[in-house]
């Protein structure tokens, strides 16, 4: 295969002291984004999938918190970097568009500003070959006037305008790896899809792996080339986009896709119950309370990923192989 | 939940302790005639600067009067007034901020109006000119400080009266036929009580500090009256030779507005708390 | 910037008509008859026949409208009357004053500056160190502490006991320092919390979480984005500050015998020089009014919203 690929996560865990307990946030995810591809990431709010993103780019250095893995981009492992050198990978190497737009930009500076100090974090530029820069990528995020457009503040954009800076501004750079956390979630329907469109449109000009985070299957569906539903802190199950859509194994994809409104349907299909408090979380099948599935072996299945076929990958006791052999046993 | 909210203060460390310092100051103010080893304002020239004594435990002042009968008559005049300008400033400024928030018209005018000129002034120096045409007294120092901050307060009442006003429970109990003094005895004050309470704890320390710094001027109580302020300016001339007669009254102000920041602070935390 | 200071001024003369009337009522307070007051001063027996004559000098005789349009003028002019103990016209009085006044509080200021600025920033950096924790109860401390009474603990020791620094009267740098760090230190532990509250505040907004994740240098983003945001509330709180440092320093120029505007109030309120206690009041005033006008100009040039919200 010619694919490379440009970020590698292994076993990615994230927990974090709690009142009552540690919380196992992000527990054991592994994935790969791929230069020119995407990467979608689904679940519901809650399921880690911005802490996921926030400590690959070593933003979750709080007090008591404990990451572990490997996550590997240009052979160098995210996780173990020190703070200058993962400061020089963000931003460069991996960017970030930011779920809320209108409150991730400084009010008091311009957006010329944002731009020139993020490009100065990074290059060697002169403030002239800087605005260059920033003029032509703002234009191919498709605004016009560009220049008038970088001696404006962010208070006087509207919301599709300002996230077009920010993909402008995450591309500017050439980074590896593209993080998109919800990118439209705050935004009109209709400049949603022109947003996704030209983000797909500058994912091929650039060669940017993409990291796509959305709760929105709609979204997803249109724009990964693969994807990886993550339910509790962890991936349940990973395919490419078509294959997942068409034939979803796990229960709990299976649960997410028949809630989708669908045109035909008059109502719709919510998912029974409540995701499991993640406090002192013991490696078991998170989905089982909620899961219509459900064996007598599941409540001792570990959750762990294995291989359906060539691509598919899924995290349930029914099709994991020991597990498998378990059903066989005579009781 | 008025319960719970007193036990939430019981808990409270710093609220019980300063509330306690606050209750001991006072009570030794009030009870000073029966406490006080001597008389406050007898002058006894052959024993003047005596140092700490069984008959006098904090020594004696320039003029030979005992420092601690003196601090006890003090706390009198020092707290009560300032609990006084309390009083006045916030019945003015309920009723008159009730009255505008709740009514609105000529009165909200006039109060937004006088609010804006009052708040042209720093506060100090329209409670010093005021008192100053008045001429000096304690009297005309509570006036002054009560007629300076009562527009403060009116306009904080009448902002919170706004905000209740379109609350449900309001709403309905006007479409009911409540009449307006009724909702407003039943519906708005009770609400508003308790904020009011915090705020005045809290700006009770500046009341005390405000006082004392007017009455060490000398615009406040006149001689011989016992007041912290007072005692201070008398010991200023004495520094050298008897400190200790500057750090008596100096602790205690400095301990009953260290006492009313902390009691405020707990009052806030407990009351504020649940209501977000 | 030029609309908005235009506006800005423009909503100020209503404010200033307000003070002037407030003002100008204040001399009615006066419990005697300010006639008789100025004869008593002037040394002349106050016969009914001298007070009459005073009176009509003083135009008390007058409708009250009249008299408030005819001292407004007087006002416009900058004529405020003459003292009655000098003779003097106040204004010139007041000017005389006012420079040390004016150097005490710029003094003040920059001791607020340069405590709350490094540690406000500084404790909420390192929020919950033990650093933190002493910058706190320090602040606590500091905001109850009444400044007559702190004045005579610096005395005490800084002057009297260590004989360090000079303890009365004005003249040399050394001659400031009890004073201005006397009054500073109220401000500074207010604007020490405050500030450290804004900058926790900011600390947690999105725009410094983008600002990491681009790249940034820490240092930049506290400087840049932390900092430069947590000052507005501070700016427009210092308007207000700068004019009670010139009352507050009232007390503080008595204690330390500045020749100030403070000692200079305190002695006509003794002397019962009304016209000198009314330009008083209006003089402050307008000093406090401009001061945080140009308090709100400084937050306009920091802040775009606040320059250019009305011309979106």
């Amino acid at each position: 295969m010619n694919e490379q690929v440009v970020l590698d996560v292994k076993d990615l865990h994230v927990s974090l002291p709690s009142m009552r307990g540690v919380v196992g946030a992000v527990n054991g995810i592994s994935m790969q984004i791929t230069e020119g591809k995407v990467l979608g990431l689904v679940g519901e709010s809650g399921c880690g999938k911005s802490i996921t993103c926030l400590s690959l780019l070593g933003l979750t250095k709080e007090e008591g918190w404990v990451i572990a893995g490997v996550a590997k981009i240009q052979g160098k492992n995210l996780l173990t970097l020190g703070p200058e050198e993962i400061r020089k990978i963000r931003g460069k190497e991996i960017a970030i568009i930011m779920q809320n737009p209108l409150t991730a930009f400084n009010p008091l500076m311009t957006i010329e500003q944002h731009f020139l100090e993020t490009i100065g974090s990074h290059l060697l530029l002169s403030k002239k070959e800087g605005r260059n820069l920033a003029g032509r990528y703002l234009e191919y995020t498709g605004l016009s006037q560009p220049s008038k457009l970088l001696k404006q503040y962010p208070f006087q954009l509207s919301g599709g305008m300002i996230q077009r800076v920010m993909i402008a501004i995450a591309l500017a750079l050439e980074p590896k790896v593209l993080i998109a956390d919800e990118p439209t979630t705050s935004l009109d329907v209709t400049v949603q899809r022109q947003i996704l469109c030209q983000l797909a449109r500058l994912k091929e000009k650039v060669r940017t792996g993409i990291l796509l985070v959305s709760h929105d299957l709609g979204v997803i569906a249109q724009m990964a080339d693969e994807v990886a539903v993550m339910y509790c802190g962890c991936i349940v199950e990973r395919a490419p986009v078509e294959r997942l859509f068409n034939q979803p194994l796990h229960p709990y994809t299976k649960a997410l896709m028949a809630s989708k409104p669908k045109m035909q349907k008059k109502t719709l299909q919510a998912i029974g119950g409540q995701a499991p408090s993640l406090l002192n979380f013991d490696g078991g099948c998170p989905f089982f309370e909620r899961c219509h599935e459900k064996s007598c072996c599941c409540s001792h299945y570990k959750q762990e990923l294995v291989q359906y076929d060539d691509k598919h990958w899924v995290g349930c006791a029914k099709f994991a192989v020991k597990q498998r052999m378990l059903y066989y046993e005579p009781a | 939940m008025l319960q719970e909210k007193v036990k939430g203060l019981y808990r409270n460390k710093p609220g019980i302790i300063s509330f306690a310092v606050l209750a001991v100051i006072m009570l030794a103010g009030i009870l000073a005639p029966v406490l006080a080893p001597n008389d406050p304002v007898l002058v006894t020239l052959d024993n003047r600067f005596a140092a700490p004594s069984t008959q006098f435990p904090f020594g004696t002042d320039h003029l030979g009067r005992c420092v601690l009968s003196r601090l006890m008559y003090g706390a009198i005049v020092s707290l009560g007034s300032a609990l006084l300008v309390m009083t006045i400033t916030i019945t003015i400024s309920i009723i008159i901020g009730t009255l505008s928030g709740y009514k609105g018209g000529w009165v909200d005018t006039l109060l937004m109006r006088m609010g804006d000129v009052n708040l042209a002034f720093p506060d100090l120096v329209l409670t010093l000119v005021i008192a100053g045409m008045l001429g000096p007294g304690l009297a005309n120092i509570i006036i002054a400080m009560a007629a300076v901050q009562w527009v403060w307060y009116a306009r904080i009442i009448r902002g919170m009266v706004l905000s209740l006003k379109e609350r449900s429970y309001v709403l309905s109990a006007k479409v009911a036929g409540t009449p307006g003094w009724l909702i407003v005895v039943r519906h708005i004050l009770p609400n508003i009580i308790p904020h009011v309470v915090v705020l005045v704890t809290i700006n009770l320390g500046m009341v005390v500090l405000h006082i004392s710094g007017l009455t060490f001027l000398g615009l406040g109580a006149q001689p011989p009256t016992p007041e912290w302020g007072a005692m201070l300016n008398d010991a200023r001339q004495y520094l050298r030779s008897y400190p200790r007669l500057i750090m008596f009254p100096g602790t205690m102000i400095m301990l009953v507005v260290i006492s009313f920041n902390l009691l405020g602070d707990a009052l806030r935390d407990v009351i504020e708390f649940r209501e977000g | 910037m030029g609309r908005f200071v235009a506006r800005r001024i423009i909503s100020l003369v209503p404010v200033l008509l307000g003070i002037s009337l407030l003002t100008f009522v204040l001399i009615h307070l006066v419990p005697v008859d300010p006639a008789e007051v100025y004869l008593r001063l002037s040394q002349i027996p106050p016969t009914d026949e001298a007070v009459a004559v005073i009176r009509a000098e003083m135009g008390l005789n007058k409708p009250l409208h009249q008299q408030y349009f005819d001292w407004l003028w007087k006002v416009v002019h900058l004529d405020f009357g003459k003292s009655f103990v000098t003779k003097k016209p106040v204004m010139a009085e007041l000017l005389y004053y006012f420079p040390a006044t004016l150097n005490l509080a710029a003094a003040s200021l920059l001791i607020v500056l340069l405590i709350s600025i490094p540690v406000g920033v500084f404790s909420a950096l390192y929020k919950d160190t033990a650093f933190d924790q002493i910058c706190r109860i320090l602040a606590f401390i500091g905001a109850s502490m009444p400044s007559f009474w702190l004045s005579f603990v610096l005395i005490y020791i800084l002057s009297l006991e260590l004989n360090l620094l000079p303890a009365f009267g004005r003249g040399t740098l050394a001659h400031l320092v009890l004073p201005a760090t006397t009054l500073a230190l109220g401000a500074a532990a207010v604007y020490t919390r405050l500030l450290r509250t804004s900058m926790l505040e900011n600390l947690n907004q999105n725009f410094v979480l983008y600002a990491r994740a681009r790249g940034l240098k820490e240092k930049l983003i506290v400087v840049r984005h932390v900092l430069k945001n947590a000052l507005i509330p501070v700016v427009i709180a210092f308007g207000m500050t700068l004019g009670h440092m010139l009352a507050g320093s009232v007390i503080v120029e008595n204690v330390f015998a500045w020749p100030g505007v403070g000692r200079y109030i305190v002695s006509s309120i003794f002397n019962r020089d009304y016209p000198v206690i009314q330009a008083y009041a209006l003089f402050m005033a307008v000093v406090f009014v401009l001061l945080n006008l140009f308090a709100d100009i400084i937050c306009a040039t920091l802040d775009p919203r606040i320059r250019l919200g009305g011309d979106k």
